[in-house]
């Protein structure tokens, strides 16, 4: 509690102030606009914190994420267009209350929601996630590479489409990670002579490829539509009763606890507990009809659920070194590159890391929630800012992010094949969630699956026989296989019936 | 591309990591497996997802062919040659002289020619270079491409 308080403390003087304040401007304004996010933010701005002390980095980058998962509503109501994937359900609701006028209660809603959310899931996890670190650490390598398993897998049978889709991405990922020197021996492999592959593929390169250049070439080949302009006039306050706030106390607990719950689970983050908590809160709703022509309480529960989900997520990510979705995915490897291992250990090598990270998220939700405030009459400036003003520095970044990781211009090679990747797994609908996860884990992955040989001699049996470890493989499988279970007894009970 | 036409091709890759990974020598020492068995690890699960791609039925999906319109892989090639040639710029002439020049062209680019300001241009990639040389080379201490020839 006293590192917690002193990192809180830490951030208040005038640089760090600075830094959070700006960095998670810059998170709402990423978040606000269709195509980019706050993952792409902290994508880019990776690279600049190898620079800084890594601290302050940190605190940079979870500012950004922070303020681009809030600020992601600012389209969905003034537009009808989500800013990202996690403010999809805030359209419902959101967009018609604009349309009837009542932009500035569906605003006011929308921020004191995204702050309650992010606010208290963070302070669950800045209390759970030593809890879970303890118990992580009575794990054995067998149990590590089932969890990380376990997370891929999971993540793979969400694939929208198909799970043999999810599966494939994950293997490719699985298979770019080993390219390099091996674990425990340092064997290096498939690095054909490449002087520049040995220590394997360059994260950045990778996550900028992915998450940057891919995106711009995709959105510019489709084509920059013209955002319609947006009516903001009388401006004033929150909008929201505290009796609303009252009515929808159920509401916002319950969605909240979605939120935390899929944000924790790997795989699952903020794009999907806003739809859940959004349908949950209109099939409890006692005017269920209301829901679509612009009722607040749909507001509440897809904000504060989405915001749930950054504390559900860091909780896995720090106490566990498993990141919950691709944007802790980004921050895990920050921590790498800056030599710091995610894990239960963190809590015990690192405490100062945690807590400024905890820290820090708070703080940005505070100024967050106070920036929305008073920034309100910014929101539509924000969504006109024209694409050409925004992707000519965005390229730059990406190209001079990954020059700086490790001053070699080969990584614009590797740049340009990460994007060229990222474009064909979009063009065939393999998801990219999956590959990431499986490169970052990977190395993880091996080390703990050859430590589990060499540690007994039963070879790979004690991946089966040891409780932990045999239950969350069964789970992996069982995502797998569940969707083709399910059809199966639904067509053999579906003939019986018929019959 | 359909699912299993997707399939064959992630088929071929699986097999593809399997033959490589044999390539690999096997020096082990004790009960490890060596640095094969993560590789054949991931080759199999990509074979296992090719065969399940050709073998399973699916629901019809959109069409890869509607991925972008026949314009739309016109303007991804100009901008994937933009980015090829500001790749070699910064290879070659280094950050001072590609970025400016090339931030211009991505803005002329991306803007089209009616939304295209001249003196507009010029300034706001100056600022961009100015902004980013800045904050990398002064405020953050790193290196930026110095170019072959000067």
């Amino acid at each position: 509690m006293e590192m917690f308080l002193s990192s809180l403390f830490s951030l208040m003087s005038p640089g760090p102030f600075l830094l959070v304040l700006i960095a998670s401007a810059v998170g709402i304004v990423l978040g606000a606009i269709p195509g980019l996010s706050g993952g792409l933010g902290v994508a880019l701005m990776l690279p600049v914190t190898f620079g800084m002390d890594p601290h302050l980095g940190l605190a940079m980058l979870i500012s950004i994420w922070v303020g681009g998962v809030s600020g992601a509503m600012v389209g969905s109501i003034l537009l009808g267009i989500p800013g990202s994937p996690s403010a999809i359900a805030t359209c419902f609701d959101g967009y018609p209350m604009t349309k009837n006028g009542q932009a500035v209660k569906a605003l006011g809603a929308a921020i004191t929601a995204s702050f309650m959310g992010t606010f208290f899931s963070i302070l669950i996890a800045t209390f759970l996630s030593p809890v879970i670190a303890d118990l992580a650490l009575k794990l054995g390598p067998w149990e590590y590479f089932s969890l990380g398993f376990c997370a891929i897998a999971l993540v793979a049978a969400l694939s929208r489409e198909n799970v043999f889709k999810g599966l494939a991405a994950a293997a490719i990922g699985l298979l770019l990670s080993s390219v390099g020197f091996a674990p425990i021996d340092g064997f290096p492999r498939f690095a054909f002579g490449n002087y520049y592959l040995n220590g394997g593929f360059d994260l950045i390169s990778l996550m900028l490829g992915l998450f940057a250049i891919k995106q711009i070439v995709t959105d510019y080949a489709r084509g920059q539509k013209e955002l319609p302009p947006v009516d903001m006039r009388n401006i004033t306050g929150f909008g929201v009763s505290l009796k609303e706030y009252l009515e929808n106390a159920v509401n916002l607990v319950r969605s909240f606890l979605i939120g935390l719950w899929i944000g924790f689970l790997p795989g699952m983050g903020a794009a999907l507990s806003n739809m859940v908590a959004y349908a949950q809160a209109k099939s409890s709703s006692k005017h269920p009809e209301k829901f679509g022509k612009g009722c607040v309480d749909g507001v509440f529960a897809s904000e504060i659920s989405n915001n749930a989900s950054v504390g559900g997520s860091l909780i896995p990510m720090v106490a566990l070194g498993i990141p919950g979705d691709g944007t802790t995915a980004i921050l895990l490897g920050g921590l790498m590159i800056h030599g710091i291992q995610p894990g239960p250990l963190l809590f015990t090598n690192n405490p100062d890391i945690v807590f400024t990270l905890f820290a820090t998220a708070i703080f940005a939700a505070i100024l967050v929630l106070l920036q929305q405030y008073f920034g309100m009459r910014l929101f539509p400036m924000i969504l006109k800012i024209p694409y050409h003003y925004l992707y000519p520095v965005i390229i730059v970044l990406g190209f001079v992010g990954v020059y700086v990781s490790s001053s070699t211009t080969f990584n614009f090679v590797l740049l340009l094949a990460f994007a060229a990747l990222g474009f064909l797994m979009d063009m065939v609908k393999l998801p990219t969630s999956p590959f990431i996860l499986s490169f970052i884990l990977g190395p993880m992955l091996e080390l703990n699956m050859r430590k589990g040989f060499t540690y007994t001699d039963q070879g790979i049996w004690p991946f089966f026989t040891r409780p932990i470890s045999a239950l969350l493989l069964a789970s992996a499988v069982l995502s797998i296989v569940w969707p083709y279970i399910k059809d199966y007894l639904r067509k053999h009970h579906g003939s019986k019936v018929n019959r | 591309m359909n699912d299993k036409r997707l399939g064959f091709i992630i088929l071929a890759l699986g097999i593809a990591g399997i033959l490589l990974t044999m390539q690999i020598p096997v020096k082990t020492f004790t009960d490890d497996p060596g640095p094969r068995v993560f590789p054949y690890l991931g080759s199999i699960i990509l074979v296992i997802s090719g065969l399940g791609l050709i073998l399973t039925r699916q629901k019809s999906t959109e069409d890869t062919e509607h991925f972008l319109t026949r314009e739309g892989w016109k303007r991804a090639g100009i901008m994937t040659l933009l980015f090829i040639i500001y790749s070699l710029a910064l290879k070659i002439v280094g950050f001072y002289i590609a970025t400016p020049v090339m931030v211009f062209f991505f803005y002329r680019q991306i803007a089209g020619p009616e939304k295209t300001v001249l003196l507009r241009g010029i300034i706001y990639s100056l600022v961009t270079f100015g902004a980013v040389y800045f904050v990398f080379s002064k405020v953050l201490n790193s290196f930026l491409p110095p170019g072959m020839i000067f």
